[in-house]
């Protein structure tokens, strides 16, 4: 009696492959992400400046644009926080509030020096701000990434034209390519956005065009070429998705320049002229009563640092979940 | 080697000429400027024309205008000293600048290259940690928040230094600027130190040292130092640019006569000449500075040094 | 290749039921569940299997070479040297990568790596590399040490040696850069030399003189000799005894004859028939179907079952014990058992191994 244990499994020579517990890219991405505290936090705080600036202009009945020289330089008071003994509408324990016997209203933030709601200047200034820092990043994205592809896929003559001209115009510090054209423009939303554009698309092109080149010489561009695919094609198909992470991540960690650079335009008087505000400006109002009103300077200053922070540390971890040579086994 | 060398001066000397360039087409479109006031007199007007050759072609203005920047005739302020040089406005504010800017970066990229190492030897460790939290809000945070920061607390509340700089006391005036400027290199440095160090170690040729028997400290300090420091000159002169910025707006803080806030008055001022001078002198310094660490790098990286420059 | 392969006694390296895991993010990757082989003094080892078999991670643990996810579950390696005129022997397991790195590592025991571009560090002169381990070992001061290495560089047939102590890495070329790696890795007289795939990263005119090289330096010194590969052609020169690994496993083992010629397991089979040759008239290239399994999962039965053309019912159900086939020669296949039918080599194959008989005669 043959033990059929010993017999021939008949396998009829399909064979499998499994999938080796891999876990989708983009979900392994987000996996490795969210284990990144630093990260998490920061793109928490990035969504609340967001909700700020889209939501929080019309918060209270206060415009940022509004007026009004008797109540001038109030303290902060917030409801509720005020029972706490901070926020609670007192400089160095004179009630503020009381003196000027408007004890029924609350400015959040406090107000400046014409009597402006600081609150609402506040999320206003971060709506601009934001607005210049994403469409700088996106203008830059679009130039660098085309600017880079070009030089980096036709290569030879063209690519060395194109990286002279990405030289020389390196060669001139951005700041005082800023500057310079914000002078000559004169100071407004459209010249700031274009000023930064200028100096910011090289790092996106050079990346671009660096990692192009190395994946113009592998072999499966090569496959595509020899079988005739057109040029456009292989651009789009082929280079670009490769190229996604690190463009993504590279435009994510611009949007932090870029309100550096808004918010010392600004400090110097380059920035958004009044009565706009941005959080550069407010951080440049604040600094001129320091001594005298420091909460005007220490709100803006503390979300920005906040921000910046946040922008930083989203970006970071956005870069190590993406970076496929992170050594996992 | 002497090609690298070469081609990187020729770069340099020609980019300088077209920055120069652009900055003269710049200062023509500039309103108010000397070059197209209306306000002017017959009499200005022709010493001007004698002085810039305003009456001749473009190309031979541009020829004028070429030899003058280079040879340090930046024409007078208009408004900051009505009619006093450029040059000499500069002249007088340029050795703080620069001191405050020296003592920032050298402190800076010396501590934060204590920090980066440690960092990397203990990878993961709280101080690792700490580390690249610290580089992080230093090189997040802008260098004029961090200044004010600085002023607020330890100036004015604390009292510690002066508040504004006062050139009887040049030193303990020159901490805190110098502070607050040494961050964002310190940060900077710190963090790519610590990265780069982190990936040497995981080379091969570290694995390899490893495998001979060679003692940790051994290995860190003959083969994972050097192969990090050399990349690490190659950062240096981004940096130079960040202080660049750094330094304008903390000279308008700290109040310090240099040419940070002279640049800064004098956009606000419309001052053009003294503006685009000013657009000159950092960029030929940002230019000389770059070029100065690129030949410092094909002498000490052998790969580039004995094979002609190719990497 | 002899038939019959006179090994010395004396017994260098043992490794004993190793049980190695990795803790990766999506579990516990089993990466060795089991390997026991042998090393002798003078003889070579060659272990061959896949990427993903194993056999780079079982050396690196000889080494003391861990990653920080790595766990030894179980198993010793017993390594026995002479020290101060007296025998020891210890378990290399057992010992911290400090311990590693101070007591064996290049003075014992000597690792080729595999791919010479990155094994040298760029920014030092040749010599100041090999010198490195003479100073420390050898106790040798920099002239002398100096003078070694150019008498080094002489015996792995470097033709310039002075020039080339003073030269950096990216000077060289690829094949002579791995004489420079070999060099480094006998300058202290070790016992062992582990070669890690040494030639995979070699033009195949240099391949063959870089074995040969390192062959000669094993007869001059004595030196015993694992090489890791994945190709069965690669070694079938210079190994003694052959261990094929299958997904962290030795599936079989024997010498290098009993191997090429009397091959037993079914992975072997597919080994072989995968070596390219010029000879051949078979139609199509060979090539092991299906991809080797996924060691996050616990294996139930034999790894290869799911590719095994010949697989038993029982396969699937129990891990095959070893069958031993002569004094060297040791099978992990079910089809050993003497309830098992009878399997013969593929036609190819026969044809193949009298072609390789012909050759060799």
């Amino acid at each position: 009696m043959v033990d059929s244990r010993y017999t021939f499994a008949n396998q009829d020579g399909i064979y499998k492959d499994e999938a080796f517990g891999v876990v989708a890219s983009w979900k392994e991405t987000l996996i490795v992400f969210s284990r990144n505290k630093g990260a998490v936090f920061g793109v928490i705080f990035i969504l609340l400046m967001v909700i700020l600036a889209v939501f929080g202009p019309t918060m209270n009945e206060y415009t940022y644009d509004y007026v009004q020289v008797d109540r001038q330089n109030m303290p902060p008071r917030i409801p509720g926080l005020e029972k706490l003994g901070i926020f609670d509408g007192t400089t160095k324990g004179v009630d503020i509030y009381e003196l000027k016997g408007c004890k029924d209203e609350y400015y959040w933030f406090g107000t400046d020096t014409l009597g402006r709601d600081l609150f609402t200047r506040f999320c206003q200034g971060t709506r601009i701000s934001l607005i210049v820092a994403v469409i700088s990043a996106l203008l830059d994205l679009v130039i660098g990434v085309s600017y880079g592809l070009i030089s980096g896929y036709y290569g030879g003559k063209v690519d060395m034209v194109m990286q002279r001209i990405t030289e020389i115009i390196n060669g001139i510090p951005s700041l005082v390519i800023v500057s310079l054209l914000v002078v000559v423009m004169s100071p407004g939303l459209a010249s700031i956005i274009v000023a930064m554009t200028i100096s910011g698309w090289i790092g996106m092109s050079r990346l671009v065009r660096a990692n192009t080149l190395r994946l113009k010489a592998s072999e499966h561009i090569m496959a595509s070429k020899t079988l005739g695919t057109g040029t456009v094609k292989i651009l789009f198909k082929e280079i670009f998705p490769n190229l996604l992470s690190s463009v993504i991540v590279m435009a994510m960690m611009s949007v932090p320049g870029a309100i550096f650079m808004e918010s010392f335009l600004s400090f110097v008087g380059l920035g958004i002229p009044a009565p706009q505000a941005s959080l550069g400006s407010l951080i440049s109002d604040g600094y001129n009563h320091m001594l005298m009103y420091p909460y005007q300077l220490a709100i803006p200053a503390v979300f920005f640092a906040l921000l910046m922070i946040s922008l930083n540390l989203a970006g970071d971890g956005l870069r190590d979940a993406l970076d496929p040579k992170q050594k996992r086994v | 080697m002497l090609k690298y060398c070469l081609k990187r001066i020729g770069m340099a000397a020609v980019t300088i000429l077209i920055i120069i360039i652009i900055l003269f087409f710049l200062l023509k479109l500039m309103p108010g400027s000397p070059f197209n006031n209306e306000r002017l007199t017959e009499e200005q007007v022709a010493t001007l024309n004698q002085k810039y050759g305003l009456d001749k072609s473009i190309p031979e203005q541009i020829l004028v205008y070429v030899k003058n920047m280079l040879t340090g005739d930046f024409g007078v302020s208009y408004s900051i000293q009505q009619n006093y040089p450029v040059a000499n406005l500069i002249a007088t504010r340029y050795p703080t600048t620069i001191r405050i800017g020296l003592q920032a970066y050298f402190l800076g990229v010396f501590l934060g290259l204590i920090l980066g190492i440690v960092a990397a030897l203990k990878h993961n460790s709280i101080l690792d940690t700490g580390t690249t939290v610290f580089a992080m809000l230093g090189s997040s945070i802008p260098s004029h928040v961090l200044a004010l920061a600085f002023v607020y607390f330890l100036a004015y509340k604390l009292g510690w230094f002066p508040l504004t700089y006062d050139s009887s006391n040049p030193f303990l005036s020159s901490v805190l600027p110098t502070l607050a400027l040494a961050i964002s290199p310190m940060a900077t440095t710190a963090r790519f130190t610590r990265n780069e160090m982190i990936e040497v170690l995981d080379s091969e040729y570290i694995l390899l040292a490893e495998t001979k028997g060679m003692s940790r400290m051994r290995v860190i300090i003959v083969h994972a130092l050097k192969n990090t420091l050399v990349p690490l000159i190659t950062t240096l002169g981004p940096m130079v640019m960040m202080l660049l910025t750094g330094s304008t707006v903390a000279e308008q803080i700290f109040a310090i006569p240099g040419i940070g806030s002279l640049f800064i008055k004098a956009i606000q001022t419309n001052d053009y000449n003294v503006v685009i001078s000013l657009a000159f002198i950092f960029s030929a310094m940002y230019i000389g500075i770059i070029l100065v660490i690129d030949i410092l790098y094909g002498i000490i990286d052998p790969r580039i040094r004995l094979s002609g420059g190719k990497k | 290749m002899e038939e019959k392969k006179k090994i010395s006694d004396e017994v260098v390296l043992d490794v004993k039921d190793v049980n190695i895991s990795f803790k990766t993010t999506v579990g516990s990757l089993n990466a060795i569940r089991g390997v026991n082989f042998t090393l002798h003094r003078g003889e070579t080892v060659a272990i061959v299997g896949e990427s993903g078999s194993g056999k780079s991670v079982t050396v690196k643990a000889v080494m003391g070479i861990k990653s920080a996810n790595e766990r030894v579950n179980a198993g010793e390696i017993l390594y026995t040297y002479e020290e101060n005129g007296q025998k020891k022997t210890v378990d290399l397991l057992k010992f911290s990568k400090r311990e590693m790195v101070e007591k064996f590592n290049g003075k014992h025991i000597a690792m080729v790596f595999q791919d010479p571009m990155t094994a040298l560090n760029p920014l030092l002169t040749i010599g100041a590399q090999l010198t490195e381990g003479m100073r420390k070992h050898l106790k040798l001061s920099k002239e002398e040490a100096w003078k070694k290495g150019e008498e080094l560089l002489r015996e792995v047939g470097i033709p310039n040696p002075a020039l080339t102590m003073k030269s950096y890495p990216h000077q060289l070329s690829g094949g002579m850069r791995q004489r420079v790696v070999i060099a480094i890795a006998i300058s202290c007289n070790p016992d062992v030399l582990i070669c890690d795939e040494p030639t995979t990263a070699l033009d195949v005119t240099i391949q063959a003189k870089i074995l040969e090289l390192i062959q000669e330096m094993q007869r001059k010194r004595n030196i015993s000799v694992i090489y890791i590969t994945h190709d069965l052609g690669v070694v079938a020169k210079v190994a003694d005894f052959v261990a094929v690994m299958y997904a962290g496993k030795i599936v079989e083992k024997g010498t290098a004859y009993e191997i090429y010629f009397k091959p037993r397991h079914p992975y072997t089979w597919g080994l072989l028939l995968a070596m390219p040759d010029l000879n051949t008239t078979d139609e199509r290239l060979y090539a092991i179907p299906g991809t080797p399994p996924n060691l996050l999962k616990k294996i139930v039965g034999d790894a290869f079952a799911p590719r095994n053309a010949y697989a038993l019912n029982i396969d699937f159900e129990e891990e095959p014990p070893v069958y031993r086939l002569s004094e060297t020669h040791e099978v992990s296949s079910w089809l050993e058992h003497p309830d098992a039918p009878r399997v013969e080599m593929p036609e190819a194959l026969v044809r193949r191994i009298e072609r390789m008989e012909k050759e060799v005669s």
